[in-house]
């Protein structure tokens, strides 16, 4: 008896993570295109140290500016490095860095928005008047600000995009939670005695997780390219640490004479920020809750 | 006679309306507008009354689901507006709702399991497989099968939703459950199927309903006593035969002659309301019903009749 049901959890659970896979081949080609990208960035970043032919900030002056060939895949800059190796590493930087800003951001957005959202009353008038305020100015040149302020570190810049970044997810989570708590099954779970900590872990938060991955997703490639384009003004990465932006910036003089400095870093965030984008559209579509069924 | 389970006395539930920033009188829609009555023990009291009269926000307040503005409900004696959020969380095993609308009344992200089990997890009152296996043996009893534990909300049809409901609400064992309106958005012949074993259920557990509706036939079905509501305010309240045969207010017999009959060579008089259920943020004074009435009189206009027994417990709220 015992056994038999037993059986029949193994047979539900397996169900289940069918499911899951079925989950995941609704996805679109175009969106799996996206997945196979980023995927592949990953995995050079992380290999980075075992493919890169060259050392990345080892200066060689007798091998500048050389076209891309057997030895230097995509050439070498105006010190004689790799571009090749830079790149690779470069993967590091950008994806860890942008990342970092991404679960601050969700985190703290998380936190305030659904306080705002679910509480209501002062504490949501507070908070909004605290993201309106923010919102007013435009997050990339309060970002620039903030950067500046703190000093040209890649840290530093870490901080002045999730101070900027948190506002937006967070109005949008408070909104969410708002039209979720009007939902019976909230009225419900307190008839049974549910507590608020209660209501928001097991009835809220699950039910905003998906929305957010997909915003979250969107939004990586719009990190990244601030990264990269903050960099590229000097207030990120400083040389001769390797970032896409600071490449492009160090390219930018000799444009004419070695348009590879530029070409292959810009081809590396254009890729990844279009994978990601194209990936968050696809997410979008599977996680929608009206095709859930 | 029987014990009185809920004793309602003049409950009252203001909505404040925001009128805007720059008006400085604070308008108030009257959804209840102090309402009393009781429920025994094991019987069923039929609310009806048509949209907007406040009978859902009455089994949110008679519940604290939503907090009244005045007034006192007494559950078993002890009026659960005096008692604190520990002492309330106690009191919520034995008071249970079912709700209009299956879809938006199961978290679409848990599983049945989960759903029906969710009481019983926050009570503490059973490990998990002592859990599981009451779960299981709930969902046998209202007729779905007990592997579809694991399954997801949007996996059952309508109906079936429904029956998630109601073993949700019997999972604590309640005494006392407030149905608002619980077949309302089903099909028909789904609909006697849910009444049904609401009715089994009822006999074998010894329940106490609170049953809100707006079909007539379906409340002279499944209660013992029968509640007329109108505009926030309780016209009539009597036994079932009593008021079906015997109506006194006004308004209810205007309803009672809406119920349809499946029979085209009845001939009977029709008694047709005129004009629209007034705002309840501007109820109208004297008695509330007076402007739809067909038999008004000056003192209508005026005074505000009083809920009064006329013998037989049949109460009456109507100056004739």
């Amino acid at each position: 008896m015992l056994r038999k049901g037993g059986i029949k959890i193994a047979v539900q659970k397996k169900q289940l993570k069918n499911k899951f896979f079925s989950y995941l081949s609704t996805i679109d080609k175009l969106s799996l295109i996206g997945l196979v990208i980023i995927l592949f960035f990953i995995i050079f970043g992380i290999l980075a140290p075992f493919l890169v032919p060259n050392d990345p900030i080892e200066i060689d002056l007798t091998q500048r500016f050389l076209a891309p060939n057997g030895e230097f895949l995509m050439g070498t800059d105006h010190l004689g490095r790799d571009v090749f190796s830079r790149l690779l590493y470069g993967i590091r930087t950008s994806l860890s860095t942008a990342f970092l800003v991404l679960i601050f951001s969700m985190v703290v957005s998380v936190i305030v928005g659904t306080t705002a959202g679910y509480f209501g009353g002062k504490i949501d008038q507070l908070v909004i008047g605290v993201i309106d305020t923010l919102l007013a100015f435009p997050g990339l040149v309060l970002a620039l600000v903030i950067a500046g302020l703190l000093g040209p570190s890649l840290i530093n810049l870490m901080i002045a995009l999730a101070v900027t970044h948190w506002v937006g997810y967070a109005r949008i989570i408070r909104g969410m939670v708002m039209s979720i708590k009007e939902q019976e099954y909230i009225l419900a779970a307190r008839a049974c005695g549910a507590g608020d900590l209660h209501i928001i872990l097991v009835h809220i938060l699950p039910n905003i997780i998906s929305p957010v991955l997909v915003l979250a997703t969107l939004d990586m490639g719009y990190i990244i390219l601030s990264i990269s384009g903050l960099s590229f003004l000097g207030l990120g990465a400083q040389p001769p640490t390797p970032e896409w932006g600071v490449m492009l910036n160090a390219g930018r003089p000799y444009m004419q004479l070695a348009p590879w400095l530029m070409f292959f870093p810009g081809m590396a965030i254009f890729l990844i920020v279009l994978a990601f984008n194209i990936l968050g559209d696809g997410l979008r579509d599977i996680f929608d809750p009206r095709d859930v069924a | 006679m029987e014990m009185c389970l809920l004793e309602v006395e003049n409950l009252k539930k203001h909505f404040a309306v925001d009128k805007g920033l720059f008006s400085s009188s604070q308008q108030k829609v009257k959804a209840i507008d102090g309402i009393s009555f009781t429920l025994r023990q094991g019987e069923t009291l039929g609310l009806v009354g048509e949209s907007g009269c406040g009978k859902s926000t009455t089994a949110l307040t008679v519940l604290r689901l939503l907090e009244a503005t005045t007034g006192e409900v007494k559950f078993k004696g002890q009026d659960i507006y005096k008692l604190t959020k520990k002492e309330l969380k106690a009191l919520r095993k034995e008071m249970q709702i079912i709700f209009q609308d299956p879809d938006a009344s199961l978290n679409p992200r848990q599983t049945v399991g989960d759903i029906i089990g969710e009481g019983l997890k926050i009570h503490n009152l059973a490990s998990k497989e002592t859990r599981e296996a009451k779960v299981k043996e709930l969902l046998n009893r209202v007729g779905l099968k007990s592997e579809q534990f694991l399954n997801y909300p949007h996996e059952f049809s309508g109906g079936q939703r429904q029956r998630i409901g109601i073993a949700r609400a019997l999972a604590l064992e309640p005494e006392l459950i407030v149905c608002d309106e619980p077949v309302s958005s089903l099909d028909v012949s789904i609909q006697a199927q849910i009444i049904n074993l609401m009715l089994d259920l009822q006999k074998e557990f010894g329940l106490t309903y609170l049953f809100i509706a707006h079909n007539l036939n379906l409340v002279r079905y499944v209660s013992h006593r029968v509640a007329v509501m109108y505009l926030g305010k309780l016209v009539e309240l009597a036994a079932k035969e009593e008021i079906y045969n015997n109506p006194q207010h006004p308004y209810t017999r205007a309803l009672l002659s809406a119920i349809p009959i499946a029979d085209p060579t009845v001939d009977r008089e029709k008694i047709i309301l005129e004009g629209e259920l007034p705002s309840p943020i501007n109820p109208p004074l004297g008695c509330n019903f007076h402007t739809r009435c067909p038999e008004t009189r000056e003192i209508c206009r005026q005074e505000e009749p009083n809920f009064i027994n006329r013998g037989a417990e049949h109460w009456v709220a109507c100056h004739f």
